[in-house]
């Protein structure tokens, strides 16, 4: 379905709709560089500084997000979080509002971490929206096709940040270079190129 | 009878009064860069590179905009006073087609780099500046085109002029249009012209820049048919 003749894009991409029992939904989908957090988007940043009540985050946009102490499962005013400056982390985005500073959270919406917390060693790439938003939609092949050849971890920001962590350096470094290869290639070309990086890897 | 033909008559590298050179655009060629573009006009040529909406120092942002900062750097030497004349034109030409109120206390800054000077240099940056926003993904209300012609002295209109062809006019304009084609965004004039002259040059000059918007179109249309097909 195409949106309504009197909407006007103020984006160059492709459109995209989504139809729910009572409302449409219509969006422009496009690929950037620059971050803008929209809410429930899951982010990765890194720890930028300790207050007495929250942390601040550097989550690429102009200002860094704030991340309060108890926004995490379990955290108590007696137990709080051990997050040291400098951490990767994943959070999802509570608050992005024009005129407010973002804010967000380590608590998934059932009220567990869903997987939101404290990023321990791996390695951390950067990467446009596009791409991010591709690996996140569970269609992407070379996530898959790498998870067949690898045991790894990874965690993708929708801010353009994807976390990698395997069993050793050269693995971590091929992985991420794959995601990032992948980008412009089908399904059969990204398997074809993860391919060729094994082997010159060897 | 003296008839001034406007066609007649070819120029110095062959064109007709009325005919633009031959032009190609690149977009994203900065890897750094939140948005970039090139643009290479005949023999000039310039890059645009966008950043933002980002931070921007506090002196300088607004409560309920974004700030638009133009840098303008000439192919050789400092900036000077003549490049800062440019920048707040073209600051001024640029600003209104962006939603400056999507992003308030953020910076968005161009930087627009000459590499090679040959004539309406203005209509270049402007023209590179709104492809290179486009590519960076800033949110905006139209795209501002821009087109620059000169008048000779035996009346004679040249659309996209070079810069010897500037140097010996008698009046060199430069409009800017949004994408409805209808009012004037913004216009630089220099020399000596008459009324007449004025709205002749006006038409012209919003002719070609239609021309060039739907050649933009076009350039963008392609780009995300081909990254389609592949995505699915």
């Amino acid at each position: 379905t195409s949106p309504p003749a009197a909407a006007t894009a103020s984006k160059s991409g492709s459109s995209s709709s989504s139809k729910g029992e009572m409302t449409t939904r219509y969006w422009v989908q496009n690929d950037q560089r620059r971050y803008l957090p929209a809410v429930h988007d899951p982010v990765i940043g890194v720890v930028l500084a300790r207050h007495s009540d929250s942390y601040k985050v550097d989550i690429g946009m102009s200002v860094p997000a704030s991340l309060p102490l108890l926004a995490f499962e379990g955290a108590t005013r007696k137990n709080r979080p051990n997050l040291q400056v400098g951490s990767t982390v994943y959070a999802r985005v509570t608050v992005a509002h024009k005129d407010m500073d973002p804010e967000l959270t380590c608590v998934g919406s059932s009220g567990r971490s869903d997987g939101f917390g404290a990023l321990n060693d791996g390695y951390l790439v950067r990467c446009g929206s596009g791409l991010a938003q591709h690996l996140l939609s569970g269609q992407s092949a070379i996530l898959k096709y790498l998870g067949k050849m690898f045991a790894y971890e990874v965690a993708i920001g929708l801010n353009g940040r994807v976390w990698v962590k395997s069993d050793s350096v050269k693995r971590t470094i091929l992985i991420s270079n794959a995601i990032l290869n992948s980008e412009h290639l089908t399904a059969a070309q990204a398997h074809e190129m993860a391919q060729r990086l094994l082997k010159a890897s060897d | 009878p003296k008839m001034s033909s406007l066609t007649a008559k070819k120029r110095a590298d062959g064109r007709d009064a009325n005919q633009l050179r031959a032009l190609s655009a690149e977009r994203s060629l900065l890897n750094r860069a939140d948005g970039s573009s090139r643009l290479v006009v005949g023999e000039s040529k310039l890059m645009v590179a966008v950043y933002g909406p980002g931070t921007i120092n506090k002196r300088l942002e607004k409560m309920d905009k974004a700030t638009l900062q133009v840098t303008f750097r000439p192919v050789s030497g400092f900036s000077g006073s003549v490049e800062t004349e440019l920048e707040s034109f073209i600051q001024s030409a640029v600003e209104p087609s962006i939603m400056g109120l999507l992003h308030p206390r953020t910076g968005i800054q161009i930087v627009i780099q000459v590499q090679h000077s040959d004539g309406s240099e203005l209509a270049n940056a402007i023209n590179a500046s709104t492809l290179a926003l486009i590519d960076a993904g800033v949110a905006l209300k139209t795209q501002v085109v821009a087109s620059t012609c000169a008048l000779l002295s035996d009346g004679t209109l040249i659309l996209d002029p070079t810069l010897e062809e500037e140097a010996s006019a008698t009046a060199v304009l430069t409009f800017a249009f949004d994408k409805q084609m209808k009012g004037v965004v913004a216009t630089k004039a220099s020399g000596y012209y008459s009324e007449e002259n004025f709205f002749r040059c006006l038409e012209a000059c919003r002719h070609s820049a239609a021309q060039l918007l739907s050649f933009f179109e076009l350039g963008l249309r392609k780009k995300l048919e081909s990254s389609r097909t592949v995505t699915e």
